[in-house]
């Protein structure tokens, strides 16, 4: 059938148009990253730099934590998903392979916890790290996440393991291979796609986290990315360029991640196959 | 396998889990029935349900938190299913203009509020006070987060922005799957556009629509970063939504039993959707 030319020009302009909308805060913090503080500050600004410098990412990485903020961000984020998606996947072949006495109970308690109040969880939380005497280092904030993405993510991997059929696990136990190497070498292969899920999930999570990482350090050597430059920003307000280059850093890693892990980016609800 | 290895593939998880998530839940709900100093507790009852409860900010800020669930819900619902719908008329550039739509989704949300916040700036050279400016759309610059209206506009406007993309791509998936001859015969029917949306499209895909609803709303719940980061709440607590207002009770105020009674108030409303979101996701649709 023919389609209408108009019709299908006018559905491209219009995604040309939301396109735009979407793209253009990324397209004003890229360019002002690279003006110098007298073009930010002109009006009308300028679409596209007159003046390119590089002396806003200087400052970015010298005067100001704001390099610093990144590099804790990557440091932690890197510990808690290999952590996390370690952890998870014991239980999640735990919970989808063996059977043992209170699993349902087990089981429940993940699901519930899941609806209980996020964030009355911080505050009983900051007194343990306290106690523990770990307020404002990397542990207080470490840890923590990993606590808090132990059930969505066991859900998750859970039903990975539970797609492979139950006759691989049979064969293995014929060959007289033991429950911890069927998991490793036989089932952990396997499920290597939910893994990556539950991992771009918890990246995802760490470095987006603000209410946390700003309750349990003190000291700006100790700032994430997203509480640094949420504090950073409240001093220094009048400081656009250095912030620019900053966020420019503070979303790259979520693109560069997006783009090379394009596949496995599916909305976390589709895959923990609950019914 | 002996009795004790599945508890040996649990240990690790669960400690992590106890410490850090059950512990803690326990613990906030007892302390939701405690009046806490530094030193000394004092058990209170149900003072501090009470004083939430009678408290007339709690409400103000319980009336933001629908004005940001109604509003965000809606604009994301609509605005994701008219582009999805958009994206299965095309051949060319699905994949090119889906994938841009989600680069706001993957990125921190308090990088994202930093930078929208420079870009509401309240001066002429601030990013949507020089288009407007420029377009002669308005004679001076309008401070933004300044004024209750246009501040909450701004964060409504921010959520839709950041969130549009997610349920787009989900509701492609679930376009995506519905057979091309269904809307072959609801031609020959003669039914129209929208005739064929009502009739074949929503019928179909209304159990995804009504999962994607239930999360949203529970985002609602919890927006934190963005009003943290823009205005902090305020101007006269316009902006203030649940999570805000807990956090400076907490951390600024130590009132830790209140901000706890807080958040056990609003669990049988999260509960409530839970369990709606769970309904939907299994009530399965048979073609």
């Amino acid at each position: 059938m023919k389609k209408n030319i108009f019709y299908r020009a006018s559905i491209y302009v219009i995604l040309f148009i939301i396109m735009v909308i979407m793209i253009v805060p990324f397209w004003w913090m890229i360019t002002t990253s690279f003006k110098p503080p007298g073009e930010i500050f002109t009006f009308p600004p300028t679409i596209i730099p007159r003046e390119f410098t590089f002396s806003n990412y200087e400052f970015m990485w010298s005067s100001a934590p704001l390099g610093r903020f990144w590099l804790n961000s990557l440091l932690i984020a890197s510990i808690v998903t290999l952590a996390v998606m370690f952890i998870t996947s014991l239980a999640g072949f735990a919970f989808a392979r063996l059977d043992f006495k209170g699993k349902r109970v087990l089981f429940y308690l993940l699901l519930a916890s899941l609806t209980g109040p996020l964030f009355a969880i911080l505050i009983p939380s900051f007194f343990i790290i306290s106690k523990a005497g770990l307020y404002n280092t990397y542990f207080a904030i470490i840890l923590p996440y990993i606590g808090w993405n132990i059930a969505l993510p066991t859900l998750i991997i859970r039903a990975f393991f539970e797609s492979i059929p139950s006759s691989v696990g049979d064969s293995a136990k014929i060959d007289g291979c033991s429950t911890f190497t069927t998991y490793r070498k036989i089932m952990l292969p396997l499920v290597m796609p939910g893994l990556v899920t539950v991992g771009i999930f918890t990246w995802m999570y760490t470095w987006d986290e603000l209410a946390w990482a700003i309750t349990a350090t003190s000291s700006m050597e100790m700032r994430t990315m997203s509480a640094g430059i949420t504090m950073f920003q409240t001093q220094y307000f009048s400081s656009w360029g250095p912030l620019c280059a900053a966020a420019v850093f503070g979303v790259l890693p979520s693109i560069i991640l997006y783009i090379v892990m394009q596949k496995y980016y599916k909305p976390t609800l589709a895959v923990t196959g609950m019914k | 396998m002996k009795r004790a290895t599945p508890y040996l593939f649990l240990f690790l998880p669960f400690l992590f889990f106890a410490v850090f998530s059950l512990y803690p839940l326990i613990w906030s709900f007892r302390l939701s029935f405690f009046k806490w100093g530094v030193i000394t507790e004092e058990f209170v009852g149900l003072s501090n349900y009470a004083e939430v409860l009678g408290d007339p900010y709690f409400w103000k800020v319980f009336g933001n938190t629908i004005v940001y669930a109604a509003t965000t819900v809606i604009g994301q619902i609509a605005l994701g299913l008219l582009v999805a719908g958009m994206l299965t008329k095309i051949g060319k550039g699905r994949g090119f203009f889906s994938t841009t739509f989600y680069i706001p989704v993957i990125t921190s949300w308090a990088v994202v509020a930093v930078v929208w916040k420079m870009m509401l700036g309240s001066d002429s050279y601030s990013f949507f006070n020089s288009i407007l400016l420029q377009t002669n759309l308005i004679s001076s610059p309008i401070s933004w987060l300044g004024a209750p209206l246009t501040a909450k506009l701004s964060i409504i406007a921010l959520c839709i922005w950041k969130g549009v993309g997610w349920a787009m791509i989900i509701f492609l998936a679930a376009l995506q799957t519905i057979p091309e001859r269904f809307y072959e015969m609801a031609k020959v029917d003669g039914l129209g556009v929208l005739g064929r949306f009502r009739k074949v499209t929503f019928p179909l895909i209304s159990p995804v629509v009504g999962m994607v609803s239930a999360l949203l709303l529970i985002g609602a719940f919890n927006i934190f970063p963005q009003v943290y980061v823009l205005t902090g709440g305020g101007p006269l607590g316009s902006t203030e939504s649940l999570l805000t207002l807990q956090y400076r009770e907490a951390f600024s105020f130590l009132h830790f039993g209140y901000a706890s009674a807080m958040g056990y108030l609003l669990m049988p409303i999260i509960l409530f959707v839970s369990i709606l979101q769970i309904k939907a996701i299994s009530k399965r649709v048979q073609y």
